[in-house]
């Protein structure tokens, strides 16, 4: 069981990191994270581990002088250097133009995302859940792979206009590969469950559908580029959607002229079925009411029905915008500029998968992506990646045969245009920062998507 | 940090059939300015201790950011356990090779420790790079950045290895983003992704002649703007270092992890088309292809003294003549398959367990002046700066896209190109390579971001490249 360092002794540590400010502003922010897991392949656990880390970092500030410092080590001495660090750096600092100081005091609304069963988690529950699968993929004669894990932490922020922010965290997570024979590219299929309550958790679901998805992966064809309509499963269209998050939806991206939304506010920039909303109050998993500045995580319309509304602000580019911080900010640990959403749900819509693979009379059912990238061109978002465990063609609303892995490469708001039906059922996805929040995505059927080499035989 | 043999000696009293216990310290410094005004100067201080055991011939893993006796030697007890619970799924009990050990110490070797320059002074070459980034109207932002690491680690086992070692690493660079309607460039320099990093002291910024080259990839980000888009179709490329040095990453550097071939990254970062029947048979690349590995480089940000398994550095050939001979290996896949370890177990901190991870992976120079390189390829595209990269799961199908391309026009270069890319197939591609710089090309470009396991970690690796050139690559823009 981890040792909680508990709200009490956080506040303790912050007020006697403030009472050594002289009179400098100081924003704190405590991120403690116990973190356990078990990873598996060739049906064998391989890797299991466990880590338990503090790390606390201060930002100083005197007018728009900043110094910013973290450490580990939370011994009277380690948090005593590390505020004389960021003093030493702010006083030989440039004066940052814009810098807004630290967000005044406020109140947060309650979410619920600690669990005391998920909190109980160790070693021999998650090397369980990896026997459990390794099992049931002996049934049909599969090798497993992936990892389950745990995490407990606490997050804790304090400044010297009187914020105080507590929230204690739980996450699990799991993802299973099953594999059908050896050699370097065997069949596979591939299915994962992100979630706060690891009581309410259905992992034997997760390992069958991902050893359901590997048999039906058997004897894949190649079949010849170019354009097809697709279903994304959700791991899939995830994907797309992280690396939209990352190129176009914070306002650092917008002020960089990087983002897609860029000079199109209050525009149609993609298809009228996409509504990206942020919210940590309404999300699978429940995110934090406060962000790592201390401003109250605010519900953010990002598009709606394809049309750019928002961007995640912190405090530094809401200030140079002339708005209101959205609560995304991430704090003293890294620059002023940067905020990203956490908590990103897109709107479901009326389908099954099985019904949306019956709506293609020529198409490709897509598991999920594998090593997308979005960096080609932000502003129009095209993105490349090849398709990986699992996908299959169909014709005539039935899968005809598994195909080999594709690469495909489109301009993701052309493409989110030709969305035509999207999945009644949103999931959680996990993301980086799955202690804090993930993404609630649907699957989706896009039309005429774009697929530009394959593996083997010619790109 | 004096208590790791007390966790040994723990262990051993436990039963264990191996551990081993690392100290690891690391202090960093990074300083950013935006848009010419300093937006961050951070320090950080990260230390902890991370045990690794077998007991009933399978692995677990504890880490702790404490350097108490009492917490050290819990965390060696954690990690017994969960290797108790690791060994209800074993297939067979794991065997390490067998190793020289060591008790010694290793030093990165510097000429000017970069902490020791005044952070004013810092800022004043940041401050100077933006104003040069910033002349020209079409410019919207700029990032310029540089910072430092010193690592100091002990490393101790229950066969009696015990090694300290205190790595400095170094870097800086910059990228300046130009804007005109809703077209927008990026340049940076002297590599994408925070510029280029060393084993070195602050040396290595004072030869990158960052303030030389601002106003080029300025002007260059600009030019961009009203470039053509790259031609599409089969076109031989010359393939400039910085990004040959992600293509050598991530079409070989990652392919010959023994790990990841044995099956052990398959439901993350996938797997491998090098597998171990293809040793001594594939043929890689062209005769002119040599790759190897070495953790001994000068100044290689993948070089050191000592893996994380206690494993000294050295080279291995890769692929030599265009045959691939060899792997990155570790203590357990030595005794697997008889591929020694070579040095390439490493952890991101000591939070981490140790993975096969690149170290230095250099693909050797060649003969050619780039001038006459340029001279010889005309109708070729001139592809420079990675912009962006994707690959299978089994390092085969890849697709890169760059920066800027120049098209080489009556043997010199000629118009540039906006949002140039390539795609291909790993052994096909590296077949077509007929032509490689002399080393007065070759430069060892460090990559600190390379991203590996779960939970993810990351190493800093490096890569020697010289200019090269392909035969009849699919070419083409990014749409």
């Amino acid at each position: 069981m981890t040792r909680m360092l508990g709200q009490d002794r956080f506040y303790e540590l912050a007020d006697g990191i403030i009472s050594k400010c002289d009179d400098a502003a100081c924003e704190i922010a405590f991120m403690h994270t116990a973190h356990g897991l078990t990873r598996l392949a060739n049906s064998n656990i391989h890797q299991n581990v466990h880590t338990d880390d503090t790390t606390v970092t201060m930002r100083v500030s005197r007018g728009n002088l900043i110094g910013t410092s973290n450490t580990n080590v939370l011994t009277s001495t380690g948090l005593l250097d590390c505020l004389m660090n960021a003093l030493e750096i702010m006083k030989s600092a440039e004066p940052l133009e814009g810098f807004p100081g630290p967000a005044p005091k406020a109140d947060y609304k309650s979410t619920t995302t600690f669990i005391e069963s998920t909190a109980g988690w160790g070693p021999t529950e998650r090397a369980k859940i990896a026997k459990d699968a390794i099992e049931r993929g002996k049934e049909d004669g599969l090798t497993l792979a992936g990892a389950v894990e745990t995490t407990v932490g606490e997050l804790a922020i304090a400044n010297t206009e009187g914020v105080r922010g507590y929230q204690p965290l739980t996450s699990y997570g799991c993802n299973f590969v099953a594999m059908d024979g050896e050699g370097d590219d065997p069949p596979s299929g591939y299915a994962a469950l992100t979630g706060r309550d690891v009581s309410t958790a259905d992992f034997r679901k997760t390992y069958d559908r991902a050893c359901r998805k590997a048999v039906l992966a058997r004897d894949p064809v190649d079949i010849d580029v170019g354009q097809y309509d697709v279903v994304l499963e959700s791991a899939a269209f995830c994907e797309l959607i992280e690396w939209f998050n990352y190129i176009a939806l914070s306002a650092k991206s917008v002020q960089d002229g990087q983002s897609a939304l860029a000079g199109h506010f209050d525009e149609q920039i993609t298809g009228d079925k996409v509504t990206l909303i942020d919210d940590a109050y309404d999300s699978l998993l429940a995110g934090v009411p406060f962000d790592f500045e201390g401003v109250p995580r605010q519900k953010l319309p990002l598009i709606e029905n394809g049309v750019a509304k928002a961007v995640a602000h912190s405090r530094f580019t809401a200030q140079k915008d002339g708005v209101e911080p959205t609560g995304h900010g991430f704090g003293p640990g890294s620059m002023p500029s940067d905020a990203l959403p956490l908590n990103i749900r897109m709107e479901s819509g009326d389908k099954t998968i099985d019904e949306m693979v019956k709506m293609l009379d020529k198409g490709i059912q897509v598991t999920r992506f594998h090593y997308v990238n979005g960096l080609l061109d932000t502003r129009k978002a095209v993105m490349t990646g090849m398709t990986r465990d699992g996908a299959w063609l169909v014709e005539n609303g039935e899968i005809k045969h598994a195909i080999r892995n594709l690469r495909f490469t489109d301009n993701m708001l052309e493409a989110w245009k030709r969305i035509e039906a999207i999945e009644s059922e949103c999931h959680p996805c996990a993301a980086w920062w799955s202690a804090i929040g993930s993404y609630d995505i649907p699957g989706v059927l896009i039309r005429d998507f774009t697929f530009t080499g394959k593996t083997g035989k010619g790109s | 940090m004096e208590f790791l043999p007390a966790a040994i000696d723990r262990l051993k009293q436990l039963g264990c059939d191996y551990a081993d216990a690392r100290w690891v310290d690391t202090k960093r410094e990074v300083v950013v300015l935006r848009n010419g005004k300093l937006e961050s100067v951070q320090r950080s201080v990260d230390a902890g201790a991370g045990v690794r055991v077998i007991a009933d011939g399978a692995w677990g893993f504890a880490g702790v950011a404490s350097g108490e006796e009492a917490d050290i030697i819990a965390a060696a007890e954690t990690a017994f356990e969960i290797a108790k619970a690791s060994a209800t799924t074993k297939r067979e009990d794991v065997k390490l090779g067998d190793i020289e050990i060591y008790q010694d110490t290793y030093e990165t070797p510097i000429e000017k420790d970069p902490f020791t320059v005044p952070l004013k002074d810092k800022i004043q070459l940041l401050t100077k790079i933006s104003d040069i980034l910033h002349g020209h109207e079409k410019i919207i932002s700029s990032e310029s950045s540089c910072g430092a690491i010193h690592i100091d680690k002990r490393f101790v086992s229950t066969e009696g290895a015990d090694i300290r070692q205190h790595l400095v690493e170094t870097g800086a660079g910059y990228e300046v983003t130009a804007s005109e309607g809703d077209e927008v460039q990026r340049r940076t320099y002297p590599n994408s992704f925070r510029g280029d990093w060393a084993k070195r002291g602050w040396e290595q910024v004072e030869e990158m002649k960052l303030l030389d080259n601002a106003e080029r990839i300025r002007d260059e980000a600009v030019m961009l703007l009203t470039a053509d888009e790259c031609p599409v179709g089969k076109k031989d490329i010359i393939i400039y270092g910085d990004q040959l040095a992600l293509q050598i990453h991530e079409s070989c550097g990652h392919p010959i992890e023994l790990d990841r071939v044995m099956g052990t990254e398959i439901s993350l970062a996938g797997g491998s088309f090098m597998q171990p029947k293809l040793v001594g048979n594939l043929k890689y690349g062209s005769p002119i292809v040599n790759i190897y590995s070495d953790s001994t480089s000068p100044g290689g940000l993948g070089t050191f003294g000592y893996d994380d398994e206690g494993v000294k550095s050295t080279r291995t050939e890769i692929i030599k003549d265009g045959l691939f001979v060899g792997y990155l290996s570790s203590r357990e896949c030595q005794a697997s398959t008889g591929h020694p370890a070579n040095g390439a177990m490493r952890a991101d901190g000591w939070q981490n367990t140790p993975l096969i991870r690149m170290i230095n992976v250099n693909l050797a120079p060649g003969e050619w002046e780039l001038d006459d390189l340029i001279a010889d390829s005309n109708g070729a595209i001139y592809m420079m700066t990675n912009k962006s990269w994707s690959i299978d799961d089994r390092r085969v199908n890849f697709k890169f896209g760059c920066e800027l391309a120049y098209e080489i026009e009556n043997g010199k270069l000629g118009r540039p190109f906006k949002n140039p890319a390539y795609t291909g197939i790993t052994p096909e591609f590296w077949n077509s390579c007929d032509a490689i710089c002399n080393e007065k090309y070759w430069h060892i470009w460090g990559i600190p971001t390379c991203g590996k396991g779960e939970p993810m970690q990351s190493a800093h690796v490096a890569h020697g490249a010289a200019p090269t050139r392909f035969r009849g690559v699919s070419v083409g823009g990014t749409s």
